[in-house]
C-alpha cells in the first residue's frame, strides 16, 4: 500500500478506466478508507451525469431546416471532382512538359540562391505556424470567456 | 423511398440518400444527430433565439457539405464537428461572452439527507456553473457516451486539453456535491 493518496486524477481513471490504473494504485485504494469514500462520491457523480435530462430543441429542427432548403430548392452539393481533376492537371502538365529543363534550374544556380529559397520558405512556414498558434490562442481563449 | 426509413440505415446509405434528394433520409440524419448537436449547441451559445439559428445552420452546412464528407469518422462525429465550429464562429462573429454562470443555490439546504431529486437538482445547477466548454465535454463524454478521440475530432482540442478540462470539471462537480451534503449520505 503507497504511503500518500492517490491524486484525483489516478481516483477518476480508477472509476472510469479501471484497467488503465496503475496496480499498486489500485491496492492502495481498495483498502484505503478516504480514497474508497472519494470513489464512491465520484461513482455517484459518473451515474448522475450520466442520468441528466438532456438538453433538446423545443420546436422541429428537420422540418424548419427541410422548409428552408426547399425555398432555396438548394441541391446537396457533390464531391468537386472535376474541381480536383483541374487542378492536378495544373500542376502534373508543366512540371511534366518542363521537367528537363526544371532540373537545369535546381543544378545551375548558386549556393546562394539555395539558401535565399531555403530562408524564403522557413520565413513563410513560420509565419504559417505562428498564425496557426494565434488562431488556437483565440479559440481557447474565447470558449474559456 | 416510403415516408420512414424501413431499417437503419448505414452512415454510407443515408448520405447516398440525401445526395439524391431523398428529404426523409435527410429527416432521418437530423432526427438521429440533434441530441449531440443540442449537447453543444445549448451548452456554448446562452440565447435562446441564437441556438435556434445555430442549429439550423449546423444542418443547411450539413446538407450542402454532405458531398464532401469522406467517411473519415462517423457521420454524427463530423456534424458534431460542424456545430461545434458553427457555434465558435457565432460566438466570434458576435463577440457574445460564453460564460455568465448563474447564482449558486442558497446554503441553507445543506443538512437534508441525499435525494435522488435533490441531487439531480443540484448537479444539474453545479453543471449550469462551470465554464461552456467544461459543460460540452461533460455532456458528450458522460451524456452521449462518446469516445476522446471522437471528442477530440468534434473540438479539434489536444486530447490532453480535452482531458484535463474533463479531469477539472468532475473535480469541480465532486467537491461542490461533498461540500453540500454529507459525505455519509454518498
Amino acid at each position: 500500500m503507497s504511503r500518500t493518496h492517490p491524486s484525483d486524477e489516478v481516483l477518476q481513471q480508477f472509476v472510469l478506466e479501471p484497467a488503465a490504473c496503475p496496480v499498486e494504485e489500485i491496492s492502495h485504494i481498495e483498502t484505503c478508507p478516504d480514497c474508497q469514500a472519494a470513489v464512491a462520491a465520484y461513482n455517484v457523480l459518473r451515474k448522475e451525469l450520466a442520468t441528466q435530462t438532456s438538453p433538446a430543441f423545443d420546436f422541429d429542427l428537420a422540418a424548419a431546416v427541410i422548409g428552408q432548403l426547399e425555398e432555396a430548392a438548394v441541391p446537396p452539393a457533390k464531391t468537386p471532382k472535376l474541381t480536383i481533376a483541374l487542378i492536378a492537371a495544373f500542376i502534373v502538365v508543366p512540371l511534366w512538359l518542363f521537367r528537363k529543363s526544371a532540373y537545369f534550374v535546381f543544378t545551375d544556380m548558386s549556393a546562394v540562391f539555395y539558401w535565399l529559397v531555403f530562408a524564403v520558405a522557413g520565413i513563410v512556414v513560420g509565419v504559417f505556424l505562428l498564425r496557426l498558434y494565434k488562431k488556437y490562442q483565440q479559440i481557447i481563449n474565447l470558449i474559456n470567456k | 423511398m416510403s415516408q420512414q426509413l424501413k431499417h437503419t440505415p448505414t452512415d454510407r446509405q443515408l448520405v447516398d440518400l440525401v445526395l439524391a434528394g431523398d428529404m426523409h433520409a435527410f429527416r432521418h440524419l437530423v432526427e438521429t444527430t440533434q441530441g449531440l448537436v443540442a449537447q453543444i449547441v445549448s451548452r456554448l451559445i446562452q440565447a435562446d433565439e441564437d441556438r435556434k439559428d445555430v442549429a439550423q445552420d449546423v444542418y443547411l452546412k450539413t446538407y450542402q457539405n454532405l458531398g464532401g464528407f469522406r467517411f473519415q469518422s462517423k457521420l454524427s462525429t463530423w456534424v458534431g464537428q460542424i456545430a461545434y465550429n458553427t457555434c465558435l464562429n457565432r460566438l466570434e462573429k458576435k463577440q457574445l461572452t460564453i460564460y455568465d454562470p448563474p447564482e449558486r443555490p442558497a446554503e441553507d439546504q445543506t443538512d437534508g439527507f441525499l435525494l435522488q431529486k435533490e441531487l439531480k437538482g443540484l448537479l444539474a445547477a453545479e453543471l449550469a456553473r462551470l465554464p461552456p466548454i467544461y459543460q460540452t465535454l461533460i455532456g458528450l463524454y458522460h451524456h452521449e457516451e462518446l469516445s476522446y478521440q471522437e471528442i477530440i475530432q468534434i473540438t479539434g482540442l489536444p486530447e490532453g486539453t480535452v482531458k484535463s478540462y474533463l479531469f477539472r470539471a468532475r473535480k469541480q462537480l465532486k467537491d461542490s456535491m461533498l461540500s453540500m451534503y454529507k459525505k455519509e449520505e454518498l
